[in-house]
This record gives structure tokens, sequence and C-alpha cells, in this order.
């Protein structure tokens, strides 16, 4: 079990924090993935590969910065001709497009969630996107143990916006965005 | 009863290859109507690459059955006017080659799509050319009209054999199914 963290509450409780804590993410305790609709069923697919770099500002969360990069070319779809076609050039074009990048531009917070507001880039295009984050810390841990933490971040792309508009018969056009990153403190 | 042809009968083998293709080339053209019409989602997906493999095993048929009919003599044409004998002979060179094309624009616009053809789960088939939308869609065309022409072709090929048979009475058809 975790516990999930008030943001406003974490910023109470370490007050004494005053600069953006850096974040480094546990690979190995890191699920990036998406959810898409394929005919009326959702599929889920997933980027292996993918670097982070997360900065918590404890006391003031509007510092706290998320550079995201998903690697294309090892995107999955769920299952192999999903791969393949979400590879494609019709989709995500992963060879002219190696990555998917996300920069955060602000971040507010309230009760237990932060939104991330940011520009993401898919296919050369950057349009603006607002990501959910929640921050949980482990069972048993205190209030002010902030060394390991999980870090879940979703939103929704419309994948037309991005012109990544192949299949739009059998595909729908959002991607439900989940990274669920175990993180710990540098 | 021969495995190969005669000068007035079909062998063993080139009958097994004129029906399992002809019944095939039908159930492939009935197949590709049906999964073109079809909304296609994760339950039915997979009639796609079977239609694919299932190409390819009537593409390596066909050249067998190309192969044994360049290196096994069909039996001398019974009479029939010149004309006939032409307008028979120009019906079969098209059979053969839109047999041999309808696959292979099937192959090629297949392989454009970027799609891995997978052959029964074996293997996967090589792809003819690389990623594109473009090239895709025309090669897509030409195996939608290479097939209708080709079921249309089979038609007047059934049509002239049932003439030899029921006008003409003579042997052809009988050559192809004793």
């Amino acid at each position: 079990m975790r516990f999930i963290m008030s943001l406003l509450f974490i910023a109470f409780a370490s007050a004494t924090m005053a600069a953006p804590q850096q974040y480094a993410v546990d690979p190995a305790n890191t699920d990036v993935g998406f959810t898409y609709i394929f005919g009326e069923k959702p599929i889920h697919g997933t980027f292996p590969d993918y670097d982070i770099d997360v900065a918590i500002d404890f006391g003031d969360v509007s510092n706290s910065t998320v550079l995201v990069a998903l690697k294309t070319q090892t995107a999955t779809g769920g299952f192999i001709f999903g791969t393949q076609a979400m590879r494609s050039k019709k989709i995500l074009n992963a060879r002219a497009f190696p990555a998917i990048t996300f920069k955060s531009t602000s971040v507010t917070g309230g009760g237990d969630t932060a939104q991330i507001n940011g520009d993401i880039t898919i296919r050369g295009v950057t349009n603006p996107l607002t990501l959910t984050a929640k921050l949980f810390r482990p069972n048993g841990t205190t209030a002010n143990d902030l060394d390991d933490l999980t870090l879940k971040i979703t939103g929704t792309v419309d994948r037309f916006a991005f012109g990544a508009d192949g299949y739009a018969d059998e595909v729908g056009a959002a991607l439900e965005i989940t990274i669920d990153a175990a993180i710990k403190k540098q | 009863m021969s495995l190969r042809n005669t000068t007035t009968r079909f062998g063993t083998i080139a009958k097994f290859l004129h029906w399992t293709i002809a019944v095939g080339l039908w159930a492939m053209f009935l197949f590709g109507n049906y999964i073109s019409d079809l909304k296609i989602g994760p339950d039915n997906f997979y009639l796609i690459p079977r239609h694919k493999a299932f190409g390819i095993l009537m593409l390596s048929l066909i050249s067998i059955r190309i192969l044994w009919r360049i290196t096994n003599r069909p039996p001398t044409p019974l009479s029939s006017s010149a004309r006939e004998h032409l307008i028979a002979r120009t019906t079969h060179a098209a059979l053969y080659l839109l047999m041999l094309a309808t696959p292979l624009f099937g192959w090629i616009g297949a392989s454009a799509t970027g799609f891995s053809i997978p052959f029964f789960g074996l293997f996967n088939v090589p792809l003819l050319w690389g990623e594109d939308e473009n090239i895709a869609d025309l090669f897509f065309m030409f195996h939608g009209f290479a097939a209708t022409t080709l079921i249309v072709l089979s038609i007047l090929h059934l049509g002239a054999a049932l003439y030899h048979h029921f006008i003409l009475r003579d042997d052809t058809l009988r050559r192809i199914t004793r």
C-alpha cells in the first residue's frame, strides 16, 4: 500500500526545503504506457525507452519541472501489428521522429493532485498539454521521508492534432498516457 | 492414371493444381471482398494476415502450376475453329498472367503498408517494398482490379468449358475432370 500525498500537505510538512529536489527514475519499477481504442476495445501499449527528468519543489510546487522524452522506435502497440502501426509513418513515424518530448511550463497544485502544463512535441508538431500528477510514498514511511516516491502522471493526447492520423477508421484519436514512475531523490 | 499429361488427358498433378487453384482463387476473392468491407478490430484483425498468407500460398501454387505447364505439354486441343483456338489461347494466357499478377500486386501493396507478412506463424515473408502509403494504395487498387478481372475471366473460362461439353459435345471438360 502506498499513501497518496497531498502536494499541499507535503509543502507544509517540508517547508524547510526551498529549492527543487532532483529525482531520478528507477527504470525497474517504472511503466510508461498508453491506452488507445482499437475497434471498440482498449489496447495497452508501452514506451520502454524513455528519459524522465523530475524536479520537485515541495515548498513551492510551481517551481517543479518535468521533462519527458519517449523513444518512439521501441514503442509497442499491444500486439505485433499494433506495434508496427504505431511506429509507422501513418502514426508516430518513428524513423523520422525518434522521440516524443514533453516539457513543463508551469505546475500548479491543489489537494492531492498537481496539474503540469507544458508543451508536447509529436512528429515535430508542438501543442500545449496538461498532465495530471499524483505523488505517493511507500507504506510505513513518515510524511517527511521524501527519498523514494512514486509519481503517477496521466494525460490524454489527441493524435490527430499532431498529424498522427493513420488508421482513423479503426483506431481512436485519443491516447491515454500513463507514467507510473518510481523516483528517488538525488 | 498418369501423373503427367498425355496427348489426350491432363495428368493428376495438372488436375490437382487446376482445381485447387480454381477453388482457391474464388475463395480468396470472396475472402478479400469480405475483409475489405469489414470494420476491423482486435477480434477480426487476424483475418488480414491470414488473407496475405493464403495469397502467398496461392502464388506458390500458381508458380508451380506455371512451371508444370512449361515442362509438361497439355493435351492437344480438340477440334475447334482457328478463331476459337485463338480466343482460348488468349484467355489462358490472360488467366496465367492475372493469376501471377493478382497475388503479386497484393504482396507489393501489403509490403508498402509497413506491416510484416507472417506465413501462418511459421516465418515472415520478405517485404517487396518499403513503407509507402501511395504505393500501398496504388497496388491494392491494382490487386482488386486484377482479382475482379481474373474472376470474370474464370467465368468465361467455365462458360467455354460448358460450351464444349454441352454444345460441341467434345471431351474438353472431361479431360480436366476425369
